[in-house]
């Protein structure tokens, strides 16, 4: 017995046919992460699905879905236009593309993932910190907040931190931007190191903070070097931003 | 003989098609994907991400897949079920994948055809036996490196790197000046050196040449027949010495079928693709090891 190349030439396609088949008949194929936000544990709001979960690959439909906002209320409050989003329509726009268009409108402030995440629980009542240092929200969401009744404290908190947006009649038009630039590992190999949603302990640790400086400032032992410091901290009751509030000072001072 | 030679050559373009079907549609939905981001792109064609129809992808989760049952970011069940496929293939007809699937591979063998014609003889022969053979383990390290840190780390640190992403994703925000630097490499050492990434540095090329050590259908030379004329030696395009081979175990072979009785062996039923025979486990410990001091797998000097 033989096999000969038109057998192999069959075979291998076939292989691929055949499990890529299979696995989609067991409903196992899937090629995109789940856009079902993690609930929140603990607390009064616990089982209410969690802003912090919102990543750059969550379009304005999904957090619709996810939040109850209308696609039309967050269109509005980030200053996207129907002619912005294209054809695929403002359902299909992805939050990630605020980090490239909206890039350099401020020098302190800027408007990407976190500042979604920050409008969508200021505008659902859902609790939520900013998790990067100098997220900002556009001045077309202050309106659009005042109006969904956003206690005046957390709207103050708001206007602290609006970033101007430029004519929507000038704004470029949503690019396929690249997952999470410009926050920690972003595209094209940059690294800034600040701790955020996706930063993993191992990362921490290459930028120089050991595992027993970690442990002393957490608290506790710090989770595994792959695990994602957000992920970690929601398994384990703890809130992010007090991880990371602990951790980001030894990053610095390591980069020092 | 004029027959057998229309023969060979329309043979030749049986792998060619494979490998130009598997090339076309990994481009196709690497572009739908960036078209579909952008509110166009074909509805019918799948739009999944590079990352997800990677079976290294795969390979790289396995370790947070087994302590923390999750994905590392960006890999999905798809590359998964690819790992399983490309390595279910590998155990039965050795690194198939590498021969007729990975598109990266393809380009790679598509330039040196121009090389070939440039060099002629010279072509896939300008690095020093010396060098050549330990340089070949390079991958495994390589492949060590990347587990590792992935593992260590939780984020694809091979994306940075990585020619094949860098090939279907040149028009896009995520493109690696680093990953770009390294396909442009690739493309220019392949004018000289046939599949020089597949040799020295393909991580998932190293984890599917292990396959070879124990693979079920392998690359057989009949002695009795064989003419030595060495024609399956030049047509290696591995460098693997099959005219010196029982059974070709070599780590680096891809199934390309280059060498066989079909294509470059001029002797019929001499070099195929076979079930195992009587099985000599030993000598394909010694095929993987050996080569590194400077004997061909089976003893010899």
């Amino acid at each position: 017995m033989k096999i000969r190349i038109v057998h192999l030439a069959i075979a291998v396609p076939a292989v691929f046919v055949i499990g890529i088949g299979a696995s989609m008949a067991f409903n196992l194929w899937n090629t995109e992460s789940s856009k079902q936000p993690a609930k929140i544990t603990s607390g009064a709001f616990a089982g209410s699905a969690d802003p912090a979960d919102i990543r750059g690959s969550y379009s304005f439909g999904d957090i619709e879905k996810a939040f109850g906002i209308p696609v039309e209320v967050l269109a509005r409050a980030f200053g996207v236009s129907a002619e912005a989003a294209g054809t695929a329509g403002l359902a299909a726009y992805q939050v990630k593309n605020f980090e490239e268009i909206y890039a350099g409108l401020s020098e302190d402030l800027e408007v990407g993932t976190d500042s979604v995440r920050w409008f969508t629980a200021l505008y659902a009542g859902l609790p939520y910190e900013p998790e990067e240092e100098g997220t900002g929200l556009p001045n077309t969401a202050i309106p659009v907040l005042r109006e969904a009744g956003v206690p005046s404290e957390l709207l103050d908190a708001a206007r602290a931190v609006v970033v101007e947006l430029p004519g929507l009649e000038n704004l470029p038009a949503a690019a396929g931007a690249g997952e999470a630039a410009g926050t920690g590992t972003g595209s094209g190999g940059e690294e800034t190191r600040t701790i955020v949603g996706k930063t993993t302990f191992g990362q921490v640790e290459d930028w120089g903070v050991s595992r027993a400086k970690m442990a002393e400032a957490m608290g506790r032992e710090p989770g595994p070097s792959n695990a994602v410091i957000r992920d970690w901290a929601g398994e384990n009751g703890v809130e992010f931003s007090v991880i990371k509030e602990a951790l980001q000072p030894l990053v610095d001072a390591a980069a020092q | 003989m004029a027959k057998a030679k229309a023969k060979s050559k329309s043979i030749r373009f049986v792998r060619l098609g494979v490998q130009i079907l598997f090339f076309v549609l990994i481009a196709a939905i690497s572009v739908n994907h960036t078209l579909v981001e952008n509110g166009g792109g074909i509805r019918w064609l799948s739009t999944a991400s590079l990352h997800a129809l990677c079976p290294f992808g795969g390979v790289v989760s396995i370790w947070q897949v087994a302590t923390q049952a999750t994905f590392v970011k960006k890999i999905h069940e798809s590359s998964f079920i690819l790992m399983w496929i490309g390595l279910g293939l590998a155990l039965l007809v050795g690194p198939a994948f590498c021969g007729w699937a990975c598109p990266l591979g393809s380009v790679q063998e598509w330039f040196g055809k121009l090389g070939r014609k440039l060099f002629g003889k010279k072509y896939n022969a300008f690095v020093p036996r010396r060098l050549d053979k330990p340089l070949r383990y390079l991958r495994y390290l390589v492949l060590a490196m990347v587990v590792w840190n992935t593992a260590r780390l939780g984020t694809l640190v091979f994306e940075t790197y990585d020619p094949y992403f860098a090939l279907f994703n040149l028009w896009s925000a995520e493109l690696a000046w680093q990953a770009a630097a390294i396909l442009a490499a690739t493309l220019v050492l392949s004018l000289f050196v046939e599949r020089p990434f597949c040799k020295y540095m393909c991580p998932y090329g190293a984890l599917q040449g292990v396959f070879n050590l124990f693979r079920i259908f392998r690359i057989r030379r009949v002695a009795k027949t064989c003419i030595d004329c060495k024609a399956c030696d030049r047509a290696c395009p591995m460098n693997i010495e099959v005219s010196t081979s029982g059974v070709v175990r070599d780590h680096q072979c891809i199934t390309c079928m280059e060498c066989t009785s079909e294509r470059a062996c001029p002797v019929k039923d001499t070099v195929d693709l076979v079930p195992p025979g009587p099985a000599k486990p030993k000598a394909a410990l010694a095929a993987f090891v050996v080569p590194l001091a400077g004997t061909d797998g089976q003893g010899r000097k």
